[in-house]
Order: C-alpha cells, then sequence, then structure tokens
C-alpha cells in the first residue's frame, strides 16, 4: 500500500459525495500520511494504524447524513440499511427504573459497525496468489513489460529529441542573426543599402529567437512531467503542488521586445532592399568583371577540363571547327585560360585563394550573399564544334552547369551548389554530382550513366543507355520517364520515385520516405519481382520465373507500379 | 467511554490543546492519544464542526515542500474552554451524585 494508492482508493469510496468535501477529506489524509511518514513511521506501520478507505468513507458519509452508505451490499444485510440512531440513546428516553428492574432495560443497540462487504471479505481472504497464477501469467506479463517499457524509451528520446530541436533552432537563428549584423559593420562603409538590409534581417532573425526562447522553460518543464507520468506506469500524481505565483510581466516583456525587434528589423530590411532596387543580384557588392574571348583550335585536343569556384558554365555547340570561350574575370577572380596538351582548360587563377581567411574576407568585405550570388556575374560559354570527341570536365562550386547539343567521350561533372543540366547530348560515360541543386537530364544517349544528388530532385527523360543507369539522392525526388538502359538503379531516402515507360532487364528501385509509382514498359510476367513496403500499399505481389529483374523498396510510403503490356 | 459523551469533551479538548498554540492534525492527534482515545476519521469531523461553529480557524504554511494546515483557536473557542472549567464544579457535583446513587 502507498500513499498515492490509499488516495485513490478513498475518493473511489467517496463516490457520490460533493467534490469540495471529497478533496478537504483526501487533503487532511494526505498531509496526516505525510506527517506521520515524516516523524519516521514505516509506511507498513501508518497503514496498518490507518483506517481503511472504505471505513472512512463510511464513517464520513454516516456523519454528514449522506444517505447512500457507498456499498449495495450493505442494504442486504440487516445490520445497516438501517437508519442511524436517532440523536441521543434511546435509554434517555426510557424512565429510570432503580432495582434490579433496571438490568432488565435492553442495551441500547449498538451503532452499526463497519463491516466488510463479501467482495471485500473475499478480496481480504485471497490477498496471495498462487504459484500456478504466477506460472500461467508471466509470460503475458513479460511480454507486456517489454513493450510498454520499450513504448516508454520511445517517448523518452522522442521528446528529447524535440526540446533538442528547439534550442538548436535558437540557437542557429540568435547566431545567423548575430553573423550577419557583425559582418555588416564594415559594409556600411561601402554599400549601405546592402548593409542596411543585413542588418535588418539580422536582427529580425535573433528577435525570432528570442521569443522563441521563452518556450524552452515550459518545454522543459512539461518534458519532465511528461517523463514523470511515463516513469510512473501512466499514472498521475496526487502530489500537492505548492501554488508557485508566476509573474508574467517578463515573459510579455520578452514577447514585446521581440515583436518590436522583430518590425524594426523588418522594416530596416525591406528599405534596404528598395533602395536596392528589390533585386536580390545587388545585394553584394561586386566588381567590375570584364569579358574575355578566346578561340581555339580544336584539333589534337581530347579533354576540356574546367575547375573554378564560382561561374556558370554553358556548353553549347559551336558552328565552325574552333572552340570559342567567352568568359567574364575581375581583377580579384582571375582565370587562367589555356589549351595545351590536348586540354582546353580553365582555371581559377592560382594566387586566388578561395578557402578559408579568404572566404570570412570576401563576405567581410562584399556582403552575407556574395559567394550565393557570384556565379551570376562571373558566367561563361563555351561552344565547342562537332569535331571535339573526347573528355569533359567539369569542377564548379557554386554555380550552374549547362551541356546541350554535345557529343563527346566521358563527361564528368562535379559541384556544389548548383542545378546540372544536360540536354541532347550524347557521351560514353556520364557522371554528374551536385550537393544541393536540381539535376535535369533529357534525351541522352550514354553508354552508362552515375549520378548522384545530396539535397535536390534529379529529373530523367529521353535516356538511352546501354549499360547501367544509377541515380542516387538523399533529399528529392526522381524521375525516370521514357528511359531505356540494360540495368536501372534509382535510390533515395526522402523522396519518391516515379516512373513512366521505362523499359530494362534489370530495375532496382528503392527509398525510404516515399512511394514508388509509374509505370514500366512490358508484361508482368516477364519479371522475377521483389517487393517491400512497411506502411504503405503495394499493388505488386511477388513473383519468381522471370527472365528480367524488377525490385520495389520502401519503407513509409506505397508502391504502385503497372505494367504497359498487361 | 460512552459515545455521546466523549463526543462533547473532544471538542473541548481539541480547543484546550490550541489554547496553548496552534497545530496541525497530526500533531493534534498525537497529542491527544495520551489523554482521551481518538482517531484520525473522529478528529476531522470535530475540527470541521468547530471550524464551522467559529470556534477556530485554519490556515495553510509551507512545510518540507507540501502544504499544512494549521488551526488556531479564535476568542469564542476560548471562552467555550473556560466555559467548560467552570461547569467543571458542576460536574464534580453531579458526579458525587451519580457516585452516591450507586453506592446507595
Amino acid at each position: 500500500m502507498n500513499k498515492q494508492k490509499y488516495l485513490r482508493k478513498l475518493r473511489k469510496a467517496l463516490k457520490g459525495v460533493p467534490e469540495r468535501e471529497k478533496d478537504n477529506l483526501v487533503e487532511y489524509y494526505s498531509e496526516l500520511i505525510d506527517d506521520s511518514l515524516e516523524r519516521g513511521k514505516s509506511p507498513r506501520e501508518v497503514f496498518s494504524e490507518l483506517e481503511t478507505p472504505e471505513e472512512i468513507a463510511y464513517n464520513f458519509r454516516r456523519e454528514n447524513d449522506f444517505s447512500d452508505y457507498g456499498r449495495r451490499s450493505a442494504r442486504r444485510d440487516s445490520a445497516y440499511g438501517a437508519p442511524p440512531p436517532p440523536y441521543g440513546d434511546p435509554v434517555y428516553n426510557v424512565p429510570p427504573v432503580y432495582g434490579p428492574a433496571y438490568s432488565q432495560v435492553p442495551p441500547p443497540p449498538p451503532p452499526p459497525q463497519y463491516r466488510p462487504s463479501r467482495r471485500e471479505r473475499f478480496r481480504e481472504k485471497r490477498r496471495g496468489h498462487s504459484a500456478l497464477f504466477w506460472i500461467l501469467l508471466s509470460p503475458f506479463l513479460f511480454v507486456f513489460g517489454v513493450l510498454a517499457f520499450a513504448l516508454g524509451l520511445t517517448l523518452t528520446v522522442v521528446g528529447l529529441a524535440l526540446l533538442v530541436a528547439l534550442i538548436a533552432v535558437i540557437a542557429a537563428f540568435t547566431v545567423g542573426g548575430l553573423y550577419a549584423i557583425v559582418m555588416s559593420f564594415h559594409m556600411f562603409t561601402v554599400n549601405a543599402s546592402i548593409a542596411l538590409t543585413q542588418v535588418g534581417a539580422g536582427l529580425a532573425l535573433i528577435a525570432l529567437g528570442n521569443v522563441l526562447c521563452l518556450l524552452v522553460g515550459p518545454a522543459c518543464r512539461g518534458y519532465g512531467a511528461f517523463l514523470g507520468w511515463i516513469f510512473r506506469g501512466f499514472r498521475r500524481s496526487y502530489r500537492v503542488k505548492p501554488v508557485r505565483y508566476r509573474s508574467y510581466a517578463g515573459k510579455i516583456a520578452t514577447v514585446a521586445t521581440g515583436l518590436a525587434v522583430l518590425v524594426i528589423g523588418g522594416v530596416m530590411g525591406v528599405v534596404g532592399f528598395s533602395r536596392l532596387g528589390y533585386d536580390y543580384k545587388n545585394l553584394a557588392v561586386f566588381d567590375d568583371y570584364t569579358e574575355h574571348t578566346q578561340v581555339y583550335d580544336a584539333k589534337d585536343t581530347d579533354k576540356i577540363s574546367v575547375a573554378c569556384g564560382s561561374m556558370s558554365l554553358s556548353v553549347v555547340p559551336a558552328a565552325g571547327d574552333e572552340f570559342k570561350l567567352v568568359w567574364f574575370e575581375s581583377e580579384r577572380e582571375p582565370k587562367r585560360v589555356a589549351c595545351e596538351d590536348g586540354v582546353l582548360s580553365v582555371f581559377d587563377a592560382e594566387d586566388y585563394n578561395q578557402g578559408g581567411a579568404a572566404y570570412f574576407k570576401n563576405v567581410w568585405e562584399r556582403g552575407i550573399a556574395y559567394s550565393s550570388l557570384a556565379h551570376l556575374y562571373n558566367r561563361a560559354t563555351l561552344e565547342v564544334p562537332a569535331v571535339f570527341k573526347g573528355e569533359i570536365e567539369v569542377s564548379i562550386q557554386n554555380g550552374y552547369v549547362s551541356l546541350s547539343g554535345i557529343e563527346g567521350g566521358a563527361a564528368k561533372l562535379v559541384t556544389s551548389n548548383s542545378k546540372i543540366e544536360v540536354s541532347d547530348c550524347e557521351f560514353t560515360q556520364l557522371t554528374a554530382e551536385t550537393k544541393n541543386g536540381a539535376m535535369m537530364f533529357s534525351h541522352l544517349a550514354v553508354q552508362s550513366a552515375a549520378i548522384e544528388n545530396t539535397n535536390g530532385y534529379v529529373e530523367l527523360s529521353g535516356i538511352a543507355c546501354e549499360g547501367v543507369l544509377w541515380a542516387k539522392t538523399s533529399n528529392g525526388m526522381i524521375k525516370a520517364v521514357s528511359a531505356t538502359a540494360q540495368a536501372i538503379e534509382l535510390a533515395t531516402s526522402n523522396g519518391a520515385i516515379e516512373v513512366q515507360n521505362v523499359q530494362s532487364a534489370h530495375i532496382a528501385l528503392q527509398t525510404s520516405n516515399g512511394a514508388i509509382y509509374g509505370n514500366i514498359k512490358g508484361k508482368k510476367s516477364e519479371y522475377t519481382v521483389k517487393v517491400s513496403t512497411s506502411f504503405g500499399s503495394c499493388n505488386l505481389t511477388p513473383q519468381e520465373g522471370g527472365e528480367k529483374f524488377l525490385s520495389a523498396h520502401t519503407s513509409n510510403g506505397a508502391i504502385n507500379i503497372n505494367f504497359s503490356e498487361d | 467511554m460512552d459515545v455521546q459523551m466523549k463526543k462533547g469533551l473532544l471538542d473541548v479538548c481539541v480547543l484546550a490543546l490550541l489554547r496553548r498554540g496552534d497545530s496541525y492534525g497530526y500533531q493534534i492527534v498525537t497529542e491527544l492519544s495520551g489523554i482521551i482515545e481518538i482517531s484520525e476519521s473522529t478528529l476531522y469531523p470535530i475540527l470541521k464542526r468547530l471550524e464551522q461553529a467559529g470556534q477556530l480557524v485554519t490556515y495553510t504554511r509551507e512545510h518540507n515542500g507540501r502544504l499544512r494546515r494549521y488551526y488556531r483557536i479564535t476568542y469564542s473557542g476560548a471562552q467555550r474552554v473556560d466555559e467548560f472549567a467552570r461547569d467543571w464544579r458542576e460536574m464534580e457535583k453531579i458526579n458525587a451524585f451519580i457516585q452516591g446513587e450507586i453506592r446507595r
């Protein structure tokens, strides 16, 4: 027996009594128990000395004339159900008789004593459970216990993750806001409008972070209460919570200042931006870029190599027999362009430092948006003659890569934050990689293709591949329309996979969070099918015996693939 | 002891205890159980009755992180105790009479 259980039973026994009376009585006993325990009595002593909750409730009702004594079985027994004796001992109503006759006066009936009901007597007798009971029940209890433990653990971890996420968001906003403001100090001497926009944005971010901070306190307290609920076995706590005076003045002040700063920051940002003509391209200071043109002979050149920090590169067919390169260069970002030893190369000049301290120097002097926008000015167009059938290697960090109408050997396109677009091209091996950016491939003829994206979608249409077409992305959708290959493998972590009119003898589609849908050219009977999904419907059933192979696996998502010739 | 007589006496006992100083439920029960037979459930209605009659007042104080209800005697409660003390002489007379009767 413990205090919570005792009080719970008491409350239950007092069913029907008005709430306030119940609360007072429960509080009284709660206090008594706490005091007894505090004085060093063991719980066993305390609860054996106290009356049972049923007794207390019974006596309480009797004292207060609550007519229902609480138990139906009470009425069955003639001892209770009888109205309480009238006030005053009945003997007083009998005239006193002295002498021997006095002893014949019947003693007053004793007030009905508390007697446990039949059910309670039964329960009292059967207090201990037999060994057989435990043997039979233990497997179920074990399973239940394990499930409850797993559920409790999961909820604890999920709650903690949410709490950490909240703090991470606040930290990101605050740090980001401070960064924007600090980096604007120098900017005021260079371009006040850009600086103003940066400061405005920074203030807005900090204000948001500050207001979110108010959520941390209640979130932690709520998480604590939530954990307590779980570890009490999903039960409420009957502890009397001390009334705490909660002042809302501080919180209101924080929200008010936060909103004020948010508005001020917003106004500053908008004013600054408007002075830049609402053109995002003006958000950083760019040097004057000068345009250069160079023409090279394509004879004996079998490789094109481009490696730049920021550039938007566009590769198109040339009209004649020569390479024509048009590019932009600034004083600070010189390029080295050469065509020698069979390689046409376009590099950032060696003394141009891109990483580490130079990056912050750039941001300090030119604005936060500098590296993201640099490629807009840093454009290059390369015209490639039809006679060139060599290798193309492009490595760009921030920029845009586009190839159109090119026929060559192996093409390797690697960028960090850029879009890659390849259309109407013919290569032997195509390798394309980007971290943040969309990838779009259309009307290609390749021997093999390996495409990898981290955050961004991949779109393939009209691809004719002799060998393996392999496309992988982490966050983004993969869409393959009218693609033919010996083997097609599409894999993504968060995103759907859509196939339309795809033809291949070996198709493997894999995603974690997303649906797989579309249609495959051919007959289902030609395929050995392997499918699995954890949450989601699947319209395919596994089957053996086909010469071709199709596998579709997803964790959260439906699978809905049809065959065009069925 | 006769139930009805005890009922009347207990009220005064509680008041007399509170006359010496404020107290709380558990302390009242422990101190009175040496003098007269009393249990927690008998004390509760007594306290309620005395409060309703205006002979004591209650207030709560924090103690070790929980709330505890304290009882304090009022002027009319003190008057009742004095009344009992005065009635004692009459009680002695009655007691002598009863004892005398039985001895008769």
